[in-house]
């Protein structure tokens, strides 16, 4: 999926943050247009108008944010990404085919951009995996169960867990665990084959399994009184 | 399924829950069942601690969208309407900045074009075709029958080969000629070069 022609590539997404922060002329106004079908708002951009596009955003934001932040585990990189999906796919606009749901066409440049920006920071979040093992395992010195976690824990568990991922496998491990979406929407966004998505699912779930265990072993025992 | 009456009794769905979780855990299970799983995994307190013993990878079931919706929708209606709020403002302002990345980049004046068919491919399709006249234009030199032929001291050329005319440093290379059929034929030569930088 993630190849040279795909307005997903990009170097990097820094550059997105040097962009906003320069001085820029008077922004391209945008009144808004809630009433019309997203079908003729995208005709619409792809006669360039902007006001279209800027609706676009707008109704589209929330959704690819929570999908960006599951996916990356971090906020700001969640927003970096999101803001540059919506310039390329502006900039792609003529690319785009109608024959696919115009979200479909945005998660796929969205999973383009996230997938660089995972490879980029990874090490550096293997690091920070470990480092958060290393602290949580000398404060805590009774295991809490599964149960009596908060979503914020549970978050950075999979963050640390995820590291043995693939950025594919961790892609659809997203996609299809915490989007709830189906193999075949997945093989849409990827552009690959279902057994593909299933494949990678079902790799991405046996190494986070493995690596829950091996982390996290009183979860394991937890039911069972260790007997498995 | 639903979940215990109260949070400290034991669930009446527990057997469903781990039989669904250990065919789960063996990829095994249909959609609607991963489904069913997953949902009560993420609302039954008693359950998911089972659950996740046996397929660890249940823990992530509350970070799903729709756990994530059935959590906030559980708050107070206070949180409620000024979580839409944020998310009203946070989706107003990369509006604002998406326009402005857009009027930047177009006044730059195609600091990233777009890498479609007029963009992109052009540049590749006339690369292409220009290694490839390279390449055809090479073998035609290379056949013709006073051509130079780059050579070296390694095995493999006939005695009675064209002369040297130019040098090729390369130590592991090797040349092969193979003799034509007729006096006038074509004749043709191979260059093996293992350090050749292609």
């Amino acid at each position: 999926m993630v190849d040279d022609e795909d307005p997903g590539n990009v170097e990097d997404v820094d550059e997105m943050r040097t962009n906003v922060l320069r001085p820029v002329p008077p922004v391209l106004t945008s009144f808004g247009r809630p009433d019309l079908p997203e079908s003729l708002l995208v005709e619409k951009v792809r006669e360039g108008d902007t006001d279209s596009f800027a609706e676009i955003v707008r109704r589209r934001t929330p959704g690819l944010l929570a999908f960006l932040r599951r996916l990356l585990g971090d906020a700001e990189d969640a927003r970096d990404v999101a803001q540059l999906t919506f310039v390329r796919a502006w900039e792609n606009r003529h690319r785009y085919d109608a024959a696919w749901a115009y979200s479909t066409w945005l998660f796929r440049i969205a999973s383009n951009l996230a997938v660089d920006a995972l490879r980029a920071r990874r090490s550096r979040a293997r690091t920070e995996a470990e480092n958060f093992r290393l602290v949580r395992g000398g404060l805590s010195a009774e295991p809490e169960g599964p149960a009596g976690l908060d979503r914020q824990e549970i978050r950075r568990i999979f963050e640390e867990c995820a590291t043995v991922l693939s950025e594919k496998q961790r892609l659809v491990f997203v996609l299809h665990e915490f989007e709830e979406s189906e193999s075949r929407e997945i093989a849409a966004i990827l552009d690959c084959r279902e057994s593909t998505v299933r494949n990678h699912l079902f790799q991405a779930r046996r190494l986070l399994r493995g690596e829950i265990r091996r982390r996290y072993p009183e979860f394991v025992r937890a039911a069972f009184g260790g007997a498995r | 399924m639903s979940g215990p009456l109260r949070p400290d009794a034991p669930c009446p769905e527990r057997e469903t829950t781990l039989r669904l979780a250990e065919l789960r855990s063996r990829d095994a299970l249909d959609a609607a069942g991963e489904s069913l799983l997953a949902r009560h995994a993420a609302e039954c307190p008693a359950c998911l601690p089972d659950a996740v013993a046996v397929d660890p990878t249940l823990l992530f079931v509350r970070l799903s969208a729709s756990a994530e919706a059935e959590e906030n929708a559980a708050r107070s209606t206070f949180r409620i309407a000024r979580g839409g709020h944020d998310a009203a403002a946070e989706a107003e302002t990369l509006v604002a900045d998406v326009l402005a990345a857009i009027r930047v980049r177009a006044v730059e004046g195609g600091g990233r074009t777009p890498a479609g068919p007029s963009g992109l491919r052009p540049w590749l399709r006339a690369a292409a075709v220009v290694l490839l006249a390279s390449g055809l234009a090479a073998v035609l030199y290379l056949r013709k029958p006073d051509a130079s032929v780059a050579t070296s001291p390694a095995a493999g050329v006939p005695a009675a080969g064209r002369p040297i005319v130019e040098r090729l440093e390369s130590p592991g290379a090797r040349v092969y000629q193979f003799a034509s059929a007729t006096p006038s034929g074509p004749t043709v030569i191979f260059i093996a070069n293992p350090d050749a930088d292609l």
